[in-house]
């Protein structure tokens, strides 16, 4: 699943990155060319065949992911609010396919009651970049559950040196003559002074 | 015009293509200010037709080149692929060009100066197969500290002196615009990292300079400007200048959860250790882990609500880092050699003011006979052919 919302985010990275108010972009256009990177970048991931579990239905701005067969739908904002867009379109999604339950990770989640839906949340800044991908469950009223945030894993290693040394400072590149010794900087710069 | 030639080698329209893209002149300026037609400027530039001596003298004149320049191999093409520029997709191409030829030329001048003297080796750890997850990029950068005798958890006090004593050839130069930040190539004899000079914040040289040594580690041979080879180059450069063993010893946990103006302060204060802007201190912290999505967003919207994503207050940048390796080379040819300035323009076949604007050294008048030439650079220029 993480390969999921690693294309998602680099879609509306690069849709961030073209942003541009000065040339009259403006939230609108920002959103449907985020809209359709991720749309591109997610069937072209299903397309490759390396996600056996993934599929796609497209049909002009109509976009679904089924992850072995359970439909996901993506929007833009917090996991904890998703809109009343969102919220009509995935439980629409989920009444055509049936719910079906996804395995999160290592845990595995109790068959749902009938009228929950999954959805995959990508939460912004304030440029439009990712901050957050989520996964999460919602219903018609707009609650949520199983909240998963997507975290690359990072280890943070131990410390390896006293508090608060001082940090790391050079001498100048070693440059020499064939032939000679390596000049030093303070040699030499004393040598260009006298000269 | 009469065509007559008095060399047997033949010009490089390559050369000519690379003195007028550092120019900055279309085929159409180029014309004008020669006497020839565009059209005869793209024959040559396609290799169609050579030009006379008078006019190859006259193209060196507008370009800043001498005549002999466009003899020289063909092998100092732009082949801009070559180069790792950010927003890439978005930089006019002209200034690309522009950009890339300064750089090429700026490459020409270290293979001069890897001739007549002795500088650091290459020694850039390449890493190519750490180009993959945030964990492998993070170790990447740990293993170059490592390699470079720098720890895992210290402040760099100079990272440009870092670059350099690893090999790394560094040059800044002005007219970059607002597009480019730094641009960076890894093929050639030697790595060479390009700064725009406009920019005049030290935090974002210092961020800038480990941004371009991550392409350098992870894309060598690789197309980059895309999002994921610019993300993986921030994720090297962030793990670089902010090692986590030492970032996570230091940042400051907030308290609360609105930021305090003394909690802001010891931003400030790691700023001023770190040399990293406070901006990317806290999306390092956000990347950690040790603050949430909602405590780093609050944190953008307070650095965009004080303007500091366009620049932090200037009085808590670090110093601007300038190239050193280069400027010292000259010293040292003169004092040593006695090779001057402009005997290096000779030997490259450049006007005194190009080499001043490549490799921002002066170039005083020559007062004595103009073709005294030194004999190490002759040697070296003739080497070089």
């Amino acid at each position: 699943m993480e390969v999921l919302a690693r294309e998602a985010s680099l879609a509306r990275n690069s849709a961030a990155d073209l942003y541009d108010p000065l040339s009259g972009d403006d939230p609108w256009s920002l959103g449907c060319r985020a809209y359709s990177r991720t749309c591109f970048r997610l069937e072209m991931l299903a397309e490759s065949g390396e996600y056996p579990w993934l599929k796609i239905t497209r049909r002009n701005l109509y976009f679904t992911l089924f992850v072995d067969g359970v439909p996901l739908k993506f929007y833009r904002g917090s996991a904890e609010q998703p809109n009343s867009r969102t919220l009509k379109s995935g439980l629409d999604e989920a009444l055509r396919a049936g719910q079906e339950r996804l395995p999160f990770y290592d845990q595995e989640i109790s068959r749902e009651e009938e009228g929950w839906f999954w959805l995959m949340a990508i939460d912004t800044d304030q440029d439009g970049r990712t901050l957050q991908v989520y996964f999460l469950q919602a219903n018609r009223d707009g609650e949520t559950k199983n909240i998963f945030p997507v975290v690359e894993t990072l280890s943070v290693v131990g410390v390896v040196s006293d508090d608060r040394a001082e940090g790391i400072d050079l001498e100048p590149a070693e440059i020499s003559v064939p032939g000679e010794d390596t000049l030093s900087a303070s040699k030499t710069d004393d040598d260009d002074e006298d000269n | 015009m009469m065509t007559t030639r008095t060399t047997s080698r033949p010009f490089s329209r390559t050369r000519l293509q690379l003195a007028r893209s550092f120019a900055a002149l279309t085929q159409a300026e180029l014309a004008e200010k020669v006497s020839v037609t565009q059209q005869f400027i793209g024959y040559l530039e396609n290799g169609r037709k050579q030009p006379s001596d008078l006019v190859a003298a006259a193209l060196g004149d507008a370009l800043g080149v001498e005549p002999e320049f466009f003899l020289e191999g063909s092998t100092d093409d732009l082949r801009i692929e070559e180069w790792s520029f950010r927003k890439y997709q978005t930089t006019p191409a002209g200034t690309i060009h522009r950009l890339s030829a300064h750089g090429v030329l700026f490459g020409q001048l270290v293979d001069y100066l890897d001739q007549v003297l002795k500088l650091p080796k290459d020694d850039v750890p390449v890493i190519e197969s750490a180009a993959g997850s945030r964990e492998q990029i993070e170790e990447a950068a740990e293993q170059c500290r490592v390699a470079w005798g720098l720890g895992r958890d210290l402040p760099l006090k100079n990272i440009t002196r870092t670059l350099e004593r690893a090999g790394v050839a560094v040059t800044a130069i002005p007219g970059g615009g607002d597009k480019v930040d730094a641009f960076s190539r890894s093929s050639g004899t030697r790595s060479v990292v390009v700064l725009n000079d406009d920019k005049k914040f030290g935090s974002r040289r210092v961020f800038n300079l480990a941004h371009e040594l991550g392409h350098l580690v992870l894309h060598v041979g690789q197309e980059t400007g895309t999002h994921e080879t610019e993300d993986q180059a921030n994720v090297f450069a962030s793990a670089f200048v902010l090692p986590r063993a030492g970032f996570v010893k230091e940042f400051p946990r907030p308290k609360r959860e609105r930021w305090t103006t003394s909690y802001w302060a010891l931003l400030f204060e790691m700023k001023r250790r770190w040399r990293t802007s406070v901006a990317a201190i806290t999306r390092r912290a956000f990347d950690l882990r040790l603050i949430d999505a909602l405590q780093y967003q609050r944190a953008y919207k307070y650095l965009s609500f004080k303007g500091w994503l366009r620049g932090e207050p200037s009085n808590t940048e670090p110093e601007l880092e300038q190239p050193e390796m280069v400027p010292r080379a000259f010293g040292i040819l003169e004092a040593r050699l006695s090779v001057r300035a402009r005997d290096v323009a000779k030997a490259l076949n450049w006007k005194p003011a190009t080499l001043e604007k490549i490799a921002g050294v002066s170039v005083p008048t020559e007062s004595g006979p103009d073709d005294v030439v030194s004999l190490v650079a002759r040697r070296a220029s003739t080497r070089r052919l």
